[in-house]
C-alpha cells in the first residue's frame, strides 16, 4: 500500500529556516527587552526621590554625664563627642554610649561650648574665668595591620592661646573664616562686644585683637554671626524683638534692621537658625514655624518671612541640619517633625521620650540625638532627598537670599551651606524655547522646499538636491554646534544689522528677481523650467554678501550706527553673544533634513491621478498645489514636523555648545537658554552617584523622554491614520 | 451592497432599456449628412511625438455635438493620447510635440491665447481610476465651482444638488454630503467623479475607459448615465469594451498604430466596416 506524501524539505532549507526565524526573534526581544531595561533602569534611579520618609528610635541609654554641654559625632557616626563641663572630651559608642576614649583638655570647668560658625569641627569653650579657648576634634580612619581602626584627637587652634572675655559676659558667639575669627560677646547690660583677630591661622596665637564695644539693646539673649561673619543677629527672645547688624569690620558696625519674630505681638517660642545662617526659623505657640531669610531690598539687605509652615501644637524646640536646609520642630507635646524649608514639606514625625535639652542631627542627618538630664536617645532616620517636592520641582520657590519667589536652576556651588534650587520650570522653558526658535526658523524653509522639489524642480536636479540635503542629516551635530558657537555667533554679532536685514532682503531680493527672470525670453524659461533654485542660488548668495558688505551704513540708517545698543535703548533687549537666534539657525540647519525628506515624500507622494483631476477641472498648478496636492499630502508634513521638533527638543550638541547654557526663562531671541539635554550632559559627570542632583538629572531624563515620546507618537499616530484614510486613493 | 437608482428603479430590470447601435443609428445621421453647426471638435493633421515616438499620425476628424464618439483600438494605439490632446492634458508631459490644429466651436485651442485652465473648464475629462479628492463628497463636486470663485453658497449648493442628480447619485448620497468621498464604492466614486466633472457645464466630456476599473453592475449605471448625458453633453469615450462602444456611442473611431483607421456610426464599424484592419479588431483577431 502506498500513501501520499508530500516532498520532504531539505535538511539544509530547515535549518537556513530555524536560524534565521531564531535569529529574527531573538533580535527582536533584543530590541523591547532594550528599552524596557532603559525605562526600568530610570524609574529604578528615580524612584528613591518619592521614598517616604522615615524616623524610629534606635538606643536609649541613661546614667549618663548631666554636664555635657555639646554633643558631636563623626561624619558616618560610628563615634559620639560629648564635650563635658568638666572640661573633658569624651568619644563614646554610638549605640551603648560606653567611653571608648577620653582626653582631658582643661581643669578648669567649662560654662560652655559652641561650634565656631560656619566649622563643623572646631569648637570654642569659655571656662568659668570666661576665657574662650578653641580646639578641634578630628576623626581620622587609619588601617593597622588591615584593620580599621577609627583614631579621635583633640587639636588645640591658636597654639592654645585664649581670648579673655569681660567677666559681665552673657553670651558668646565665633566665626571663622580662612584668614580672620571674630569673636561676639553679648555683656549683662546689653552692649556688645566685636572681636575681630586678623590673618590669623592655626599655628599663630591670637594677638592684637580689634576690639569694639556698642550699645545692643538690653534684654536680648541669642546673639550669633550670620553668613561669613559679616551679620549678626541680636535676638530678644523672649518678645521676638531683634536686630540685624551688618559688620563689615568690627570697627564700623551698623544696625540695619530693628523688628520683630512676633506674630499679631505673640513672642516666639523658638529661635534657631538654618544652616548658612542666610535664614532663622521661628518657632510659635501657634504651631506655626517661620522662615525669615536675609533678602535684599531697597534699604539693603534685611530679614523677611519668606515661608511659613504649620505643626499641630505650640513649637517648643527648633534645631537644624548640618548640609541641608532641613530642620526638626518639637512642639510642647513632645512630637518631633522633621521637615524641610526649600521644598515646604512636613515629612514625619515621632514622640520623643522627654524634652531634649539638647538636640542634635548627625551630619549626614541619619541619626537625630537628643540628650536632657542623664538620658541620650538616638533615633535612626531615613530621608534622603528631602529636597524635592511637586513644588520645588515645578512650581516658583522662595529661596534664601531671594527678593521673590522664582523658577531656578542653580544645583550647585562652591559653599557647603549652599540651597540647591532644583526647579525643572526653566529648563523645561529653555528646552522648549530653543526648540520653537529652530522650528521657526526650519518649517518654512523644509516645507517650502519640499513643495517646491516635489512640485516644481525638473527631475534632473531633483534627483541630486533630495539625497544631498538627506545627507546633511549624517553632518555630526557636534560639528554644527562647534561652528555655531564658535564661528557664526561672532559674525552675527558683528554683523547684527545684516541678520536681522536678510529676514526681509531675501524674500523681497527673490520676488524682485523672480518677477524680472519671468520677463525673460520664453525660450530660455522653457529651457530654465525647473532649474530656477540653481540660478537663484548665485542671488541669494549676492543678497546676503552684499547686506554683509553694507553692514555699517545700514546700520547708521536703520539703527543708529549699532544694532544691539538700539535694541537695548528701544526696546530693552539684552544681547547674549550666544543665543536663540544662533540655535534657530544652527538647530535649524540640523533638524531641516528630517522635516524636508519626511514632507517631500509625503508631498510627492499625492498620487499623479489626483493632480490630475484636479488639472482636468480647470484648476491652475496654484489652485492644484493648494486645493489639492497640500490638503492631502498635510498628515505627511504635520508628522514630519512633529518629528523634527521632536528631535530639537532631544538635540544635545547645538545647544550646549551654542547656548551659554543659562538657565534663564526670557523668551527674548537673543539671549540664551539651558536645554534638559544640555544640562544632563554638563552636569551628570559631576554630580555625585544617588545625591538628589543625580537623580534629578534621571528625572529630567525621563521628563524629555516622555516629551520626545509624546511627539513621535503624536508624529507616528497621524501618519497611521494617513496610511489608512489615504491608503486606498 | 446593493445600489439603488434615485428614481427607485431596480438596476437589473433596465438592462433590456440600454441603447442598442439599432436603435442609435435611427438617430445618428452619417458623417456626409453632417451639417457645419453640428460640428463641435475639428481636428486637422494632427501629430503627436513623445521625444523622437510618433504616437499620433495624421489625425483628422470631426465630432458632432451631443453626440457619443468612441475611440476603439488595440493598446497602445494612441486613443487616449488622442482624448488627452483635447483638454491638452499632454502638455503636462516632458517632450511632447503636438502639430496640426484642433479647433473647439471654431477657436483653436493651442494658440497662445487661450488660457489652459478655462480651456480644460469647457472640455471636462473622467479618468479610468475614480480619483476623487480626499474631501466631502460635497467638496469634491463643488471643487470645479470654487476654483473660479465669486459663487455665492446657495448657488454652489444648487449646482452640487444638480450635478449630483444629474450622475444618478443624488438618492444614493444625498443624507451623506458631508463624508469622504473615500468611502464610497468604486462605482460610486466613478459617478461622483463624473458629477464633479459636470458641476462645471463644461461643452465636451472626455470619459477615458471611465468603466474599466468597475464591476459589471457599476459599469451598466456608467453607461446609461452616458446615455442620458448626451443630449446635453459632447461625449468623447475611450474604451477597450467593443460592446460598451456598440451600446453606448453614436459613432466610432478605430485607431490603430496612431493613425485613425476608420471613422463612422457605430452601427456601420460595427456591422459593414470599409476597411479590413477595422474588421479583423472587431472580430477579434488582435487586440
Amino acid at each position: 500500500m502506498t500513501t501520499y506524501d508530500l516532498p520532504k524539505i531539505s535538511n539544509r532549507r530547515r535549518l537556513t529556516n530555524t536560524i534565521t526565524a531564531k535569529v529574527i526573534g531573538a533580535g527582536g526581544v533584543a530590541v523591547i527587552a532594550a528599552i524596557v531595561l532603559i525605562m526600568g533602569y530610570l524609574f529604578w534611579v528615580i524612584l528613591p526621590i518619592f521614598a517616604p520618609t522615615s524616623i524610629e528610635v534606635l538606643d536609649e541609654v541613661s546614667q549618663l554625664p548631666e554636664d555635657v554641654l555639646a554633643i558631636g559625632s563623626d561624619d558616618s557616626f560610628e563615634i559620639v563627642t560629648l564635650i563635658r563641663g568638666n572640661g573633658r572630651v569624651e568619644f563614646r559608642n554610638p549605640s551603648t554610649f560606653e567611653v571608648e576614649n577620653f582626653v582631658d583638655v582643661s581643669s578648669t570647668p567649662w560654662r560652655d561650648a559652641i561650634l565656631v560658625f560656619p566649622t563643623t569641627d572646631t569648637y570654642a569653650v569659655r571656662d568659668s574665668a570666661n576665657e574662650v579657648r578653641f580646639f578641634r576634634i578630628a576623626h581620622q580612619v587609619r588601617y593597622i595591620d588591615n584593620e580599621r581602626v577609627l583614631e579621635q584627637r583633640v587639636e588645640p587652634v591658636f597654639v592654645n592661646s585664649s581670648y579673655q572675655l569681660p567677666p559681665n559676659t552673657d553670651d558668646f558667639d565665633a566665626y571663622r573664616s580662612d584668614e580672620d575669627l571674630r569673636i561676639v560677646a553679648r555683656l549683662n547690660e546689653g552692649s556688645l562686644l566685636l572681636v575681630e583677630f586678623e590673618e590669623v591661622d592655626d599655628d599663630f596665637e591670637l594677638e592684637f585683637p580689634d576690639e569694639n564695644t556698642i550699645a545692643g539693646r538690653v534684654g536680648t539673649d541669642r546673639t550669633f554671626f550670620g553668613p561669613r561673619g559679616r551679620f549678626l543677629y541680636n535676638i530678644n527672645s523672649e518678645t521676638g524683638d531683634y536686630q540685624l547688624i551688618l559688620v563689615p569690620s568690627v570697627l564700623r558696625p551698623r544696625v540695619v534692621q530693628s523688628s520683630s519674630f512676633a506674630v499679631d505681638g505673640r513672642a516666639p517660642t523658638a529661635v534657631e537658625p538654618l544652616l548658612g545662617r542666610y535664614s532663622i526659623l521661628v518657632g510659635h505657640d501657634s504651631g506655626e514655624v517661620r522662615q525669615w531669610s536675609l533678602s535684599p531690598s531697597e534699604i539693603g539687605t534685611i530679614l523677611k518671612p519668606i515661608r511659613s509652615m504649620d505643626f499641630d501644637a505650640p513649637i517648643s524646640a527648633l534645631a537644624s541640619e548640618q548640609r541641608r536646609k532641613g530642620f526638626v520642630a518639637v512642639d510642647n507635646q513632645r512630637t518631633a517633625h522633621l521637615a524641610y524649608t526649600t521644598s515646604n514639606r512636613i515629612l514625619t514625625s515621632i514622640q520623643l521620650e522627654a524634652m531634649p535639652k539638647l538636640l542634635v542631627f548627625s551630619p549626614r542627618a541619619d541619626r537625630l540625638v537628643t540628650y536632657q538630664d542623664d538620658q541620650i536617645h538616638t533615633y535612626a532616620i531615613e530621608n534622603d532627598h528631602p529636597e524635592i517636592s511637586w513644588s520645588s520641582l515645578w512650581g516658583k520657590v522662595w529661596y534664601e537670599g531671594y527678593e521673590e519667589p522664582v523658577f531656578s536652576w542653580q544645583s550647585s556651588s562652591a559653599d557647603t551651606d549652599f540651597e540647591p534650587k532644583f526647579s525643572l520650570t526653566p529648563l523645561l522653558f529653555g528646552t522648549l524655547k530653543a526648540a520653537f526658535y529652530a522650528m521657526i526658523f526650519a518649517i518654512p524653509i523644509a516645507v517650502a522646499g519640499a513643495i517646491y522639489t516635489a512640485n516644481f524642480m525638473a527631475p534632473g536636479m531633483r534627483a541630486w538636491v533630495k539625497p544631498g540635503i538627506e545627507i546633511m542629516a549624517a553632518l555630526p551635530t557636534v560639528i554644527l554646534g562647534f561652528l555655531a558657537g564658535l564661528w557664526l555667533a561672532p559674525i552675527v554679532e558683528d554683523h547684527l544689522t545684516s541678520v536681522l536685514l536678510c529676514v526681509f532682503v531675501l524674500p523681497v531680493g527673490m520676488l524682485v528677481f523672480a518677477t524680472l527672470w519671468s520677463r525673460m525670453p520664453s525660450k530660455v524659461l522653457s529651457v530654465c523650467d525647473g532649474w530656477f533654485a540653481a540660478i537663484a542660488v548665485p542671488v541669494i548668495v549676492l543678497l546676503i554678501w552684499l547686506t554683509l558688505e553694507f553692514d555699517q551704513p545700514l546700520a547708521n540708517v536703520f539703527f543708529g550706527g549699532d544694532a544691539k545698543s538700539w535694541m537695548y535703548e528701544k526696546l530693552g533687549l539684552e544681547y547674549d553673544q550666544r543665543n536663540a537666534l544662533i540655535i534657530g539657525i544652527a538647530m535649524g540647519l540640523a533638524v531641516i533634513p528630517t522635516i524636508f525628506s519626511i514632507a517631500e515624500d509625503a508631498i510627492y507622494g499625492v498620487p499623479q491621478h489626483l493632480v490630475h483631476g484636479s488639472l482636468a477641472l480647470g484648476a491652475t498648478r496654484w489652485q492644484t498645489l493648494v486645493r489639492v496636492v497640500l490638503l492631502t499630502a498635510s498628515p505627511g508634513i504635520f508628522s514630519a514636523i512633529m518629528i523634527g521638533f521632536g528631535r530639537a527638543v532631544g538635540e544635545t550638541m547645538i545647544v550646549l555648545m551654542a547656548t551659554g547654557n543659562t538657565p534663564i526663562m526670557d523668551l527674548n531671541l537673543f539671549q540664551g537658554m539651558r536645554t534638559f539635554a544640555a544640562n544632563i550632559a554638563v552636569e551628570m559627570p559631576e554630580s555625585e552617584a544617588n545625591s538628589t542632583h543625580f537623580r534629578i538629572l534621571f528625572l529630567m531624563a525621563l521628563v524629555l523622554f516622555f516629551i520626545t515620546f509624546m511627539f513621535n507618537t503624536v508624529a507616528e499616530i497621524v501618519r497611521n491614520r494617513l496610511r489608512t484614510r489615504y491608503g486606498n486613493l | 451592497m446593493s445600489e439603488e437608482r434615485a428614481d427607485g428603479h431596480d438596476a437589473s430590470t433596465e438592462i433590456p432599456e440600454i441603447p442598442t447601435p439599432a436603435s442609435s443609428i435611427e438617430e445618428a445621421p452619417s458623417p456626409n449628412e453632417w451639417k457645419d453647426e453640428d460640428i463641435c471638435l475639428t481636428v486637422s493633421d494632427l501629430c503627436l511625438h513623445y521625444g523622437d515616438n510618433e504616437a499620433l499620425t495624421d489625425i483628422s476628424m470631426r465630432v458632432v455635438r451631443r453626440r457619443v464618439t468612441a475611440l476603439i483600438g488595440p493598446s497602445g494605439c494612441g486613443k487616449s493620447t488622442l482624448l488627452r490632446c483635447f483638454n491638452r492634458m499632454n502638455d503636462l508631459i516632458d517632450d511632447v510635440r503636438i502639430t496640426g490644429e484642433i479647433e473647439l466651436n471654431g477657436m483653436e485651442i493651442h494658440s497662445t491665447s487661450v488660457d489652459i485652465a478655462q480651456l480644460r473648464r469647457r472640455v471636462g475629462m473622467v479618468f479610468q481610476r475614480p480619483n476623487p479628492f480626499p474631501k466631502s463628497i460635497y467638496e469634491n463636486v463643488a471643487y470645479g465651482l470654487r476654483l473660479q470663485g465669486g459663487l455665492p453658497k446657495s448657488e454652489i449648493d444648487d449646482r452640487v444638488e444638480w450635478a449630483l442628480k444629474n450622475a444618478a447619485l443624488w438618492g444614493e448620497v444625498s443624507d451623506r454630503l458631508n463624508e469622504s468621498a473615500l468611502d464610497m464604492s468604486g462605482g460610486q466614486q466613478q459617478r461622483l467623479v463624473i458629477a464633479r466633472a459636470i458641476a462645471v457645464q463644461p461643452d465636451v466630456l472626455l470619459l477615458d475607459e471611465p468603466a474599466s476599473a468597475l464591476d459589471p453592475i457599476s459599469t451598466l449605471k456608467i453607461e446609461e448615465l452616458i446615455h442620458q448625458l448626451k443630449q446635453d453633453y459632447t461625449i468623447l469615450i475611450v474604451t477597450h469594451n467593443m460592446q460598451q462602444a456598440a451600446r453606448v456611442s453614436d459613432y466610432t473611431g478605430f485607431l490603430y498604430l496612431g493613425k485613425l483607421v476608420e471613422y463612422d456610426t457605430t452601427n456601420i464599424i460595427f456591422t459593414n466596416p470599409s476597411e479590413k484592419r477595422t474588421e479583423d479588431y472587431i472580430t477579434g483577431r488582435y487586440g
